[in-house]
């Protein structure tokens, strides 16, 4: 399959790239595709988006199409939730899309709902894109002027401050005004979800691909597969960044996207998904950007969050922000991850302001295999990747610290 | 139909279940023994602790027992390596930041945190990092207080309030390592069925106020009765150390109580710290038994006499009593009248599609009741109010109306069946509809079902006997009276012309039978012993009536069951 | 201290979002974040008006506001500066944006300069801004691309706010509180 080249790829997720008004109506052109779902059948549509191999773009890579599926042809109230509460770490992709094109997700929403019997969206974002917010809701009242909404409803519901509510119950749990705590499954959601009912939870980006998927067809889709990738860190030109799945190594990402490293140093590692994924070394630059390829070389890609460490970052350093981020975003509600994310995020600081022993690595490697794998949620098994990916791969690093009884690099300020 | 059944492996035992069946549940049944510390099998399962991880064969991952179904030809191991390591793992995990101050800690000794660490932990700690500090001893209300550092966060007390109570009284606040179990601030933790979170607890974190520091586990003395407190009549657990009372906890019957019990039964019925009345009293001063027995009988034989009854005095008292005032010619009355019949049982109850309270406040009057009408709303039934006044049953109320003619319009005269009604006036409404459940104007008080036939007393005879522990009115100071109670002696002494008070027992240290309101006959049992002269209830009047020339011993005054 | 209460308005706004929804609940979240609209905190007996209009206990109340990041239990300055410390932001200059904005303004991150005005923040979440980092949310604005002229620009901007016309040299040392991280 021959994908179009990466330097003359035309964006279709972020046409509307660095605007700082999003596209109106008019500008996107309508809801053509939802006009031309609803002389579908809901299962032709669901066909449609199975054929075209859509996967997951909330970091799970989960087919789209078969989550539709799964849904029963039951009576009753059903429910599309969007998940747009995007918090991973290096993660900005769905804030860009909504700034600029809400119109384009509104319209995946509802074609969506139109597949599987739904009748209402529920658009979960977190607290903090305000600005998204309040353009999503602008385009939705202007959908609905213009009459494209009939008996659909499409509902902006704002977070409050919480990286758990973009695990599919919790955000279910939040939306039921319940602590939001990821439930046990089964049930799923697709049989029993928001209210009980059956629900739908997808990312915003893969919404957003479903309204071209019906314009141009799943065959099209596939020639295409589209992917926004985030980049950060030490970079000249951070951004986010569409070119068709596989399309470019990593190498090409940070060299072509991001313009190289800042000052031409060396790279230290990469961050493929944000903090949930193990670090990859130098040496893995040219591997594809694609699902398997990156999996293939010791990680996931997931979100797609690349975050770049140059020979001046420190790995400990690195690796203690990390566990940070897990540790305080723990929900607290199984005790792996409550009670190991504090013991291996306590262990870490000791580590980086150099009070830590060789003991400690061993330590932390036997925490983390009593946590990952037996926790409820993701959260819980991604919180160890940046602790044994960093101890496996930089030890040296490790030692210094342990050695020197500081941190050998000082500020990584760049 | 009954549901399919699969066959499952568990540690090696072959075992067939529903299908449906929860492998813990399953393991249970196949006599294996899978820790856990949030599983209860009153409360929805939430796989919150992770204790109860097992190998199941063909799953890649860890599943826990308590929310994974079985399948027909699973394979299960809590035993093997993989099951032995997660178990260890979640104990030290759950022990890295836990105080270990069984040393101080009442749980000690029936502690689940501590048998399983013994049965599944490592033994050593590998934990050397500062501790995270919490609130310790924080009262959450005058009967609960909370360790905070020993909470593990199974959630159980929270589940409690919100799936069995229906308050929601307890919250789980903050986040992360920082989780902890509290209410609003300026708040207390305000619901009737507090206590039962104490039992719930898996560790030492939500403690008696009322029994903290007083006992442990192997030094209890344990009897099984009934409470008191009311007519429901829930079955209980008396546990007593060297003889003395130290508190109350439920036995469960699932026909009765569930197993749970209401604050006021579980901490006020007991007689702690109470003042009692050891010995028999003339006017105030100590007189031995056969001095006391010769001037009641005489004032009783003095004058016309009325024989009263408290609603809480045990069959074999009423019965003794009933024989005594045939003797006398008096009248026997009952007082406070909190007495009444339902016809129908608590099962009925449970299982009644539709529910209709007149004006009768279930939750305050009779608890448990409440939790158990609870039950069969969560399959499906309806509640409806007749009438003014509080209901604390008001959240799972469909609807309300001011009369049942306003009910009966709205539900087309047809509500689903069988049909429950308490309060006044259930009689007359289940006459014009098909009831089929409990139907009637419950009695409160612990024997107010037997005694639903006698009248209300008046207290306008030349003599009083006043039969039971109550706060009797203020017109019988004026009359000679003989009382027999069990606590506070100096109070009537003080006020009463003329009064011979005789001891009796506190229910919970006295054989005898109470009838709770569906007629079930339940035997109260000795849980403590009081230094003193006192008696059960029955043998006093026993007595009283051989001094009174009242013989033959009246049928039934020994205790049905020995 | 007297207790405070919801105006009308605001009490209006919360009636409007429970019936926004198909389960009343559902709006628990979105009443605490208006309520906290009016006194930019929510105390406790906030919390329990709340909850008597949404139609749930008060405990329920109290266990989101005190979940949510977002939802605060404690009065702050009427400016909150949240600066963004997680992995991409601190790649690029995040923690001594911190010192920088700490010196500038006279305080450690996790207090309130004097006048009650301006609160330092650090969080460890990360706000989305990463290819604009670093930055900073000031009341829940994107202040990104804090670096050179910006940077200078918006210290200008909290120093006013917080009342310092000098310049941080000769300024008192910075109290010692306890941050949250020591939790």
């Amino acid at each position: 399959m021959s994908a179009p080249s990466a330097t003359t790829y035309e964006p279709i997720l972020l046409k509307y790239q660095g605007r700082t008004e999003p596209a109106s109506l008019e500008e996107y052109g309508g809801y053509r595709a939802w006009l031309k779902a609803q002389e579908m059948t809901p299962e032709q549509v669901v066909e449609e988006v199975k054929n075209s191999n859509l996967k997951g773009r909330g970091g799970a890579a989960f087919p789209a199409g078969m989550k539709w599926s799964f849904v029963p042809k039951v009576d009753g109230p059903k429910y599309l939730t969007v998940n747009a509460d995007e918090s991973e770490p290096g993660t900005f992709k769905d804030r860009e899309i909504m700034e600029t094109c809400p119109h384009m997700l509104i319209e995946g929403a509802l074609i969506c709902c139109y597949a599987f019997g739904a009748k209402t969206a529920f658009i979960y974002i977190r607290g903090e894109y305000q600005t998204a917010a309040e353009r999503l809701e602008a385009a939705i009242a202007e959908a609905r002027s213009a009459g494209l909404l009939g008996e659909y409803d499409v509902i902006v519901f704002r977070g409050a401050g919480a990286y758990i509510c973009g695990e599919e119950t919790a955000l279910l749990e939040s939306l039921e005004g319940r602590r939001p705590m990821p439930r046990s499954r089964p049930p799923f959601p697709a049989v029993e979800g928001l209210y009980g009912r059956p629900t739908v939870i997808n990312n915003v980006e893969t919404l957003s691909n479903v309204p071209h998927i019906i314009n141009n067809g799943a065959e099209w889709f596939k020639g295409v597969d589209p992917k926004i990738f985030c980049l950060s860190g030490h970079v000249n030109r951070p951004g986010n960044y569409e070119r068709p799945l596989g399309s470019l190594t990593i190498r090409q990402l940070i060299d072509e996207c991001g313009q190289g490293v800042i000052g031409g140093r060396p790279v230290k590692g990469v961050l493929p998904a944000g903090a949930s994924a193990p670090i990859l070394t130098a040496d893995k630059l040219d591997t594809p950007l694609d699902y398997d390829s990156i999996r293939g070389a010791g990680s996931m890609l997931g979100s797609a969050s690349f975050i770049v460490l140059s020979e001046a970052a420190c790995i400990v350093r690195a690796a203690a922000r990390m566990v940070e981020f897990f540790r305080k975003e723990s929900c607290g509600k199984c005790t792996p991850c409550r009670e190991g994310t504090q013991w291996l995020h306590k262990v870490l600081s000791r580590l980086e302001a150099g009070q830590g022993s060789e003991a400690d690595l061993d330590l932390l490697l036997s925490l983390s295999d009593e946590i990952s794998g037996k926790v409820l949620c993701a959260l819980g098994d991604f919180s160890v990747s940046p602790v044994v990916a960093t101890v496996k791969q930089f030890r040296d690093e490790y030692l210094a610290h342990i050695h020197e009884g500081k941190c050998p690099l000082g500020s990584w300020a760049l | 139909m009954p549901d399919p059944e699969v066959t499952v492996h568990i540690d090696g035992r072959e075992v067939q279940v529903p299908r449906g069946t929860l492998v813990i549940e399953a393991a249970k049944l196949a006599g294996v023994e899978i820790p856990v510390f949030c599983y209860h099998p009153k409360l929805k399962p939430v796989g919150a602790c992770r204790m109860c991880l097992v190998d199941i064969e063909k799953m890649p991952r860890l599943q826990t027992a308590c929310t994974t179904p079985v399948a027909e030809g699973m394979i299960v191991h809590s035993r093997n390596d993989r099951a032995r390591d997660a178990q260890k793992s979640v104990i030290e995990l759950l022990l890295a930041n836990h105080p270990l101050d069984c040393p101080i800690c009442d749980k000690g000794g029936e502690c689940p945190l501590q048998d399983n660490t013994f049965k599944y932990g490592l033994g050593t700690s590998r934990f050397y990092e500062p501790k995270r500090k919490l609130a310790k001893a924080l009262p959450l209300s005058d009967r609960i207080v909370l360790d905070r550092e020993r909470c593990i966060m199974c959630y159980r007390c929270v589940r409690f309030q919100d799936e069995v109570a229906g308050d929601q009284a307890l919250s789980a606040i903050d986040r992360a390592g920082t989780s902890q179990i509290g209410v609003l601030e300026g708040e207390t933790f305000d619901s009737p069925f507090s206590g039962n979170t104490i039992d719930l607890c898996p560790v030492g974190a939500l403690l008696s106020r009322q029994y903290r520091f007083r006992a442990r586990p192997w030094d209890l003395q344990r009897t099984p009765s009934v409470c008191v407190g009311c007519a429901v009549g829930c079955n209980v657990e008396l546990h007593a150390r060297d003889q003395v009372l130290q508190r109350m906890v439920p036995r469960e019957n699932m026909e009765v109580n569930n197993e749970w019990l209401c604050d006021y039964g579980r901490f006020d019925t007991l007689p702690i710290h109470q003042d009692r009345v050891r010995q028999p009293l003339i006017d105030g001063a100590v007189a031995p038994w056969q001095e006391a027995l010769r001037t009641a009988a005489k004032m009783l034989r003095g004058g016309s006499a009325e024989v009263v009854a408290s609603p809480s005095l045990t069959n074999e008292a009423l019965n003794a009593l009933r024989a005594i005032s045939a003797g006398l010619h008096a009248p026997l009355t009952v007082w406070p009248a909190k007495t009444g019949r339902v016809r129908g049982s608590i099962v009925d109850l449970i299982g009644s599609k539709t529910i209709i309270l007149l004006g009768f406040d279930v939750w305050r009057e009779l608890p448990v009741l409440a939790l158990r009408i609870r039950e069969a709303l969560k399959k499906g039934a309806q509640l409806y109010w007749v009438g003014a006044g509080e209901n604390g049953l008001r959240r799972d109320t469909t609807a309300s109306y001011a009369t049942a003619d306003a009910l009966l319009k709205a539900l087309d005269g047809a509500p689903a069946g069988p049909v429950s009604i308490l309060g006044p006036g259930a009689d007359d409404l289940a006459q014009r509809l098909e009831a089929g459940g409990m139907v009637g104007e419950p009695p409160t008080a612990a024997n107010g079902y037997a005694m639903a036939e006698l009248p209300r007393a008046n207290f306008t005879a030349d003599v009083l006997l006043l039969a039971g522990n109550e706060s009797w009115p203020s017109r019988t100071v004026n009359r000679p009276a003989v009382m027999l109670r069990w606590a506070d002696p100096q109070l009537p002494a003080s006020s009463h012309s003329q009064l011979v008070l005789l001891p009796i027992l506190h229910p919970y240290e006295q054989t005898g039978t109470v009838t709770n309101l569906e007629g079930r006959v339940q035997e109260l049992r000795s849980g403590g012993h009081l230094a003193g002269e006192a008696r059960a209830d029955w043998a006093v009047l026993a007595e009283l009536g051989r001094a009174l020339g009242i013989n033959p011993a009246p049928e039934g005054i020994q205790p049905a069951l020995a | 201290m007297a207790l405070l209460t919801l105006s009308a308005d605001t009490e209006r706004r919360i009636r409007d979002e429970v019936a926004k929804y198909p389960k009343p609940r559902t709006a628990l979240l979105p009443s605490l974040k208006i309520a906290q609209q009016e006194h930019h905190w929510l105390a406790p007996e906030i919390i329990a008006r709340v909850a008597e209009l949404v139609g749930v206990s008060h405990a329920s109340a109290n266990e989101l506001a005190t979940f949510y990041s977002m939802l605060h239990k404690q009065p702050f300055g009427h400016t909150v500066v949240e600066v963004c410390a997680q992995l991409p932001c601190a790649l690029r200059g995040a923690d001594e944006l911190l010192e920088e904005l700490a010196r500038g303004l006279g305080i450690d991150p996790g207090e309130t300069t004097p006048n009650g005005a301006v609160t330092l923040k650090r969080t460890h979440e990360c706000f989305g801004a990463c290819h604009r980092a670093p930055m900073c949310l000031l009341n829940h604005e994107y202040r990104e691309n804090l670096r050179g002229e910006q940077r200078e620009a918006l210290i200008a901007e909290l120093r006013n706010l917080a009342g310092s016309s000098s310049p941080t040299a000769g300024a008192e040392p910075p109290r010692r509180v306890a941050s949250e991280e020591a939790r």
